[in-house]
């Protein structure tokens, strides 16, 4: 993530969204593995989210979109909140997350890091409001939120570098990344 | 500022993405059965996945853990030794009193929380997000695990089945805030009902008279009450605090902890209970 992302680059092939699949299948083994083990003040770590971030940030916005969404799915089919919950909210965030990559990182050498915080952030935030939305009482108010989204900040900014090598070895070589 | 080429194209895979996500949300909303079925065969195509990861990261985390915490290890070990003496003397008194407890409660036709059955199961681990408080264990349906059935371990009440696939289920910890159960404070006998707070923090009591008489440490039980899905007198915490109560108020203002470690479960038991039979 070092170097800067391309701005004109071809749409994602065929071949490069079965590798975006395969990372996330990867991420998930590892989340029900041993990731799920994890938790700080009772908070877990979001790791599927990361490897979206982390997708969108090394290959562009359809690409995180897509990873997203097999992400999310993945995760939403081993939880009893709605189903695609996660789905729509990491997409969503696997996009912006693209845009923002060719829109504003090129300024900036150092925002990856900020990016994945921010992200982190807010797509975690978007997942609990989104659930408490649809009637989860799991999710209490703001205060609870903003706890649960710090932790999952801190989680996610651990597990940056093992979930880079994963993303980076998984999709042989990055483009632009 | 120059815009990606592939603007409209990521657009419509996102619009189309966005689209699918909220088809399934609303189609499994509608029949849930969908979602369970998908749920439960995921669940049992991945399950042995999370028990190697239960067995591989089991020993390490007791290892790390036993150093992270050596100091109170050996204080709590120190604790428990006092208790374990203390608690040898009162068992030989009680004895007799539990015989004629089990005997009023078969009289009277109420359950007997030390006679129901159980499946005993492995903690594969926790819930996969923040959405909830979960532990995932290797029971499920095949086992007679059911929906709402009781989960306990050797301190008390842990929870309740939330979902069951064939081989695995999905238990709601006391603590989750979506959960509430029924207790019975020890000495009084008056009932009220605990609410999570999620994990670490104290579960409320509501519905305790103002006249009652609490002190902290006081063991709280499940009521049992009609239409409640935990039978009656399974452990459930200690009070820890008790609030001055304010002018105007009806109710005390009290809080519990629980009695069995949520954070370091290994080994439960799910009883083959029933709220609306009392049995399985």
């Amino acid at each position: 993530m070092s170097s800067l992302p391309s701005l004109r680059e071809p749409s994602v092939p065929a071949v490069r969204v079965l590798r975006i699949v395969l990372v996330c299948v990867s991420a998930l083994l590892l989340v029900l593995a041993f990731v799920s083990r994890l938790s700080l003040f009772g908070v877990r770590p979001d790791a599927m989210l990361l490897v979206t971030v982390l997708i969108a940030l090394a290959e562009g916005s359809e690409a995180g979109t897509v990873a997203g969404y097999v992400c999310g799915l993945s995760i939403d089919l081993f939880l009893d909140t709605p189903l695609g919950l996660s789905a729509l909210t990491y997409c969503l965030v696997g996009y912006a997350v693209g845009q923002a990559r060719d829109r504003i990182l090129p300024a900036f050498d150092h925002l990856p890091i900020a990016m994945v915080a921010l992200s982190s952030a807010v797509g975690e935030a978007l997942l609990l409001v989104f659930s408490r939305t649809l009637g989860n009482t799991s999710v209490l108010g703001p205060v609870h939120v903003a706890k649960v989204v710090a932790v999952v900040v801190l989680w996610n900014l651990l597990l940056l570098r093992p979930a880079r090598w994963l993303v980076h070895r998984g999709l042989g070589g990055v483009r632009g990344g | 500022m120059a815009l990606p080429s592939q603007t409209p194209r990521s657009r419509f895979v996102l619009v189309l993405l966005v689209l699918t996500s909220l088809t399934i949300i609303f189609l499994t909303a509608r029949d849930s059965s969908l979602a369970s079925s998908a749920r439960g065969l995921a669940r049992d195509a991945l399950g042995p996945v999370r028990t190697a990861g239960a067995k591989v990261s089991s020993p390490f985390g007791d290892f790390f853990g036993g150093i992270t915490r050596y100091r109170k290890v050996k204080r709590e070990n120190a604790d428990l030794r006092r208790q374990l003496a203390v608690a040898e003397g009162k068992a030989a008194q009680a004895a007799d009193a539990v015989r004629e407890r089990a005997e009023l409660l078969r009289l009277s036709g109420f359950p007997n929380p030390d006679a129901i059955p159980g499946v005993d199961a492995r903690v594969l681990g926790g819930a996969l997000s923040n959405l909830e408080y979960t532990i995932e264990i290797n029971r499920g349906t095949s086992d007679g695990v059911k929906v709402d059935m009781p989960v306990v371990n050797g301190a008390g009440l842990v929870g309740r089945i939330k979902a069951a696939s064939g081989h695995r289920a999905t238990v709601l910890l006391i603590t989750d805030p979506g959960s509430s159960v029924g207790v019975r404070l020890s000495t009084s006998g008056d009932v009220g009902l605990a609410q999570g707070q999620g994990p670490g923090r104290a579960l409320p009591v509501r519905g305790i008279e103002l006249s009652t008489k609490v002190s902290k440490g006081e063991v709280l039980v499940t009521s049992g009450l009609q239409g409640s899905v935990f039978p009656s007198g399974i452990p459930v915490g200690r009070v820890r605090s008790l609030a001055s109560p304010r002018t105007g108020e009806v109710q005390r203002r009290l809080t519990m902890e629980p009695v069995a470690d949520l954070a370091q479960l290994t080994f439960v038991k799910v009883l083959v209970w029933s709220g609306e039979t009392g049995g399985s």
